[in-house]
């Protein structure tokens, strides 16, 4: 109630002013379930609640370097933040005041960062996981000129609508060297602390002192990480490099039963090539007991406060999609290459390649993915292409079930029908012989560019090996869009699996009903 | 900057008591149902040498015993870190490491005396330990509550062995509890006589003390006694300790409680006996 009252009266005050300017969003999302045991759609919402609604308003209000922003967030037998629960809450999620005076730029409240790729650092959002790392606290910047920037803060990670109770503070410099236009360096350095609460840490000894004598040890309150990272820019070539290590505390091994006090490092580069026609990255990572959390016993997705940059191709389709992994906080090493090629505008051909071992040396996941597009004439272009992966389904997901191999091929063709009217079509099959089996997705799609759209779709678990029969998994979808806002609506069946955006992942059950969805700007 | 001074971390037990095979450890479910008996109420009075106001907690302490005798188990701590503790000679050093473990997971407080009773946050309050004016109050409250298990303590002398006594706590569940449940055991001694600094300011050299904890027997934040006990749960758990020649065998208390710990360390129920 006191952060409604202070937003509001900062908003009053704000509105004092009349040459200020008041901008803003909303987004809403409503859950219809309809429930269907046989494919696990059995949570509570589908018994209890039958629905749910999550919206969040958010308000920006600019005036003389003054920048207020606040947003109202709505959560009504959600979902959406741990899909076994029902969350019921509604108040401020976000309240943040800005001033820039000079080169100094200074925050309150609410705000979200990061520190170079995030390693040590990064507090973002992610609706479509339910995710909202923001920090409550202060947070100064200062641009000593174009080239030399540096930014601090302390404060705490958001934890719903409360704060987690751990502190946490950081600083970050960043330098540009600017030797000519082919040869530039962006080079910089940050440090994070986390200083662990009295409640918690107590938690932490008692479990300690039940350890057999030669697994004792003290643990610390304080964590310090710190990075180092630099990108070279030459031409066409771009090569970036982080380093980043963290001192030792207690974290949780591998099968997360015991405390280790472990300190952690990670290596991660990535080098770029492109020419007219033609890309490759490659990139590389190598981590080892490098979990961030806000305490150790937070887990899942629960108060990360780092992020590792996804080793594996972010999939737009939905097979290809299906085992999709996220970083192994213990340790892993990974490679990733990824080459495009486009000998002309009409064709295009991608290769990517995928290889993640655990700090023990096992391999935990492989990726094998080509596409090749290839646009016919103005109306019809075709792509096509296949994926195979290696995927421990115990590494990623803790479940004690086989690694899933899997054959992928798919195919999109889209026909204009005119300057606004087109056919979308998408084919995938994915073959395995674990998990829940053999899938077949296909999907028609007609839009009127550029409000309409509409589809319909069929993912078939053709050889089920954990139903007792063949399941379609239909949806239908309707999209409308006028000025600045946009409604969907669709009847959704969804397969139990992980879901995945940018490199972060989570275990989502299966879902049964109808979504409702409304965006909007102003 | 940050890393000027070097962090004191939290108390890790490093000398573990060589298990004694010939003690009891056991657990089962009682044939007969277990019958709840009254609640008791542990009063952790945080206390000091040089400070002034904390005879009046001692004084509250027997107030308090007076209106519900055999009710309440006392438990003067006094801790390092904390200049009101510091004592006036080597000899009447109060504070334990245990003590200031105790203090720092309870929450600490902004003067001496403070009190935990039964070292809960009690609704209204922000912080666990709170002034002497509402132990008696916040005693009432917890005495009219049904404590879901039942203490039974025992000491006895190991033969042969000087200054060696053997503690037994059984524990009977007559409800069940969800969550883990620990098992603090402390040795407290009364009747030293030594300086304390007293409201008038003057030092009185022949105070004598009570119910000064001298020694745990288990972690600071407690042994972890079951996961969940179900109703009719019983656990049988011995311990074995020496005494030290510096105190009065036959003036020291075995206190024994089991509460949660971690973020809250309610206590469900106490109970004392003499050592000797």
């Amino acid at each position: 109630m006191k952060k409604i009252n202070l937003a509001v009266s900062l908003l009053i005050i704000s509105t004092a002013f009349t040459q200020g300017q008041i901008t803003g969003d909303f987004l809403t999302n409503s859950n219809f379930y309809f429930r269907d045991t046989t494919i696990g759609a059995n949570t509570s919402q589908y018994q209890h609640e039958l629905s749910s609604t999550e919206a969040w308003l958010f308000l920006n209000y600019s005036i003389s370097d003054f920048n207020f922003r606040i947003r109202y967030d709505l959560f009504n037998n959600s979902a959406l933040l741990n899909p076994n629960e029902v969350y019921t809450a509604h108040g401020l999620g976000f309240y943040q005041v800005s001033k820039k005076i000079g080169n100094l730029d200074i925050t309150a409240g609410h705000f979200y960062d990061q520190f170079a790729t995030g390693i040590i650092f990064r507090a973002f959002e992610d609706r479509i996981l339910g995710l909202d790392y923001a920090i409550n606290g202060i947070r100064l910047k200062y641009d000593f000129n174009e080239k030399l920037r540096l930014k601090a803060f302390a404060g705490r990670q958001k934890n719903r609508f409360e704060e987690h109770k751990q502190v946490m503070k950081g600083v970050d410099i960043e330098k540009d060297f600017i030797i000519n236009d082919n040869f530039k360096l962006f080079t910089g350095a940050g440090m994070l602390n986390r200083t662990i609460d009295q409640n918690t840490m107590t938690m932490i000894a008692n479990e300690i002192n039940s350890y057999k004598l030669e697994d004792r040890f003290v643990p610390k309150y304080n964590v310090y990480a710190y990075t180092f990272y630099n990108n070279l820019v030459f031409k066409n070539i771009s090569w970036y490099v982080e380093y980043a290590i963290k001192s030792k505390e207690a974290i949780r091994n591998e099968a997360g039963d015991k405390f280790l006090n472990e300190s952690g490092n990670v290596f991660y580069t990535n080098l770029n090539f492109s020419v007219s026609g033609f890309g490759i990255s490659l990139q590389h990572k190598r981590s080892k007991n490098f979990p961030l959390r806000t305490s150790p016993f937070a887990t899942f997705l629960v108060g990360t406060m780092n992020y590792m940059p996804p080793m594996s191709k972010q999939h737009a389709k939905t097979l290809p999609a299906r085992y999709s992994i996220s970083a192994l906080e213990v340790g892993e090493n990974a490679y990733q290459a990824e080459i495009t090629y486009s000998p002309n505008k009409k064709n295009t051909l991608i290769l990517n390649g995928t290889y993640v071992e655990n700090s023990g040396g096992t391999k935990t996941f492989h990726e094998l993915y080509f596409e090749y597009y290839r646009k016919i004439n103005k109306k019809f272009n075709v792509s096509a292409g296949c994926q195979t992966v290696y995927y421990d389904i115990f590494a990623y997901q803790f479940e004690n079930e086989e690694a899933v191999t899997t054959i992928t091929p798919f195919t999109e063709f889209v026909y204009k029908i005119d300057r606004k009217k087109a056919i979308r079509t998408e084919f995938q099959y994915l073959f395995t012989k674990e998990d829940h089996g053999d899938f077949f997705f296909g999907l028609a799609e007609f839009s009127v560019a550029p409000r309409f759209t509409i589809s319909v779709s069929d993912m078939i678990n053709t050889k089920p090996l954990k139903m007792a029969e063949v399941k379609h998994y239909y949806n239908f979808f309707v999209s409308y869009s006028i000025d600045q806002s946009k409604f969907s609506l669709g009847y959704v069946k969804q397969v139990e699996g992980i879901v995945c955006t940018g490199g972060v992942c989570r275990v989502e059950p299966a879902f049964s009903g109808i979504k409702f969805n409304l965006s909007t700007s102003f | 900057m940050w890393m000027s001074c070097s962090e004191i971390g939290p108390y890790i037990n490093f000398k573990p008591d060589i298990a004694d095979t010939n003690l009891v450890d056991t657990s089962y479910i009682a044939s007969q149902d277990v019958i709840a008996l009254p609640k008791k109420v542990l009063i952790s009075d945080f206390t000091g040498v040089r400070c002034p106001n904390c005879p009046k907690a001692s004084l509250k302490i027997h107030e308090i015993d007076s209106i519900y005798p055999n009710r309440t188990v006392a438990l003067a701590i006094h801790m390092f870190d904390n200049p009101l503790a510091m004592p006036y000679s080597t000899d009447a050093d109060y504070r334990t490491t245990a003590g200031t473990q105790i203090y720092n997971n309870l929450g600490k407080s902004l003067g001496l005396p403070s009190g935990g009773i039964n070292q809960k946050k009690h609704p209204s309050e922000t912080n666990i330990l709170v002034n002497i004016d509402k132990w008696l109050t916040y005693t009432q409250l917890e005495l009219i509550e049904t404590s879901p298990v039942n203490i039974t303590l025992s000491s006895k002398a190991v033969s042969g062995q000087n200054k060696t006594y053997i503690i037994q706590v059984k524990a009977e569940y007559s409800k069940s509890v969800s969550g883990a449940n620990y098992l603090s055991i402390c040795l407290s001694e009364s009747g030293m006589v030594s300086f304390q600094k007293l409201p008038t300011g003057e030092i009185d050299s022949f105070y004598k003390h009570k119910h000064v904890l001298r020694s745990m027997l288990t972690n600071p934040a407690g042994d972890l006694l079951f996961n969940s006990p179900e109703k009719n749960r019983v656990i049988i758990k011995e311990y074995k300790i020496v005494v030290s020649d510096k105190w009065k065998e036959d003036k020291i208390e075995v206190i024994a409680y089991i509460h949660k710990s971690g973020l809250e360390f309610d206590v469900f129920q106490v109970e004392k006996t003499a050592l000797k």
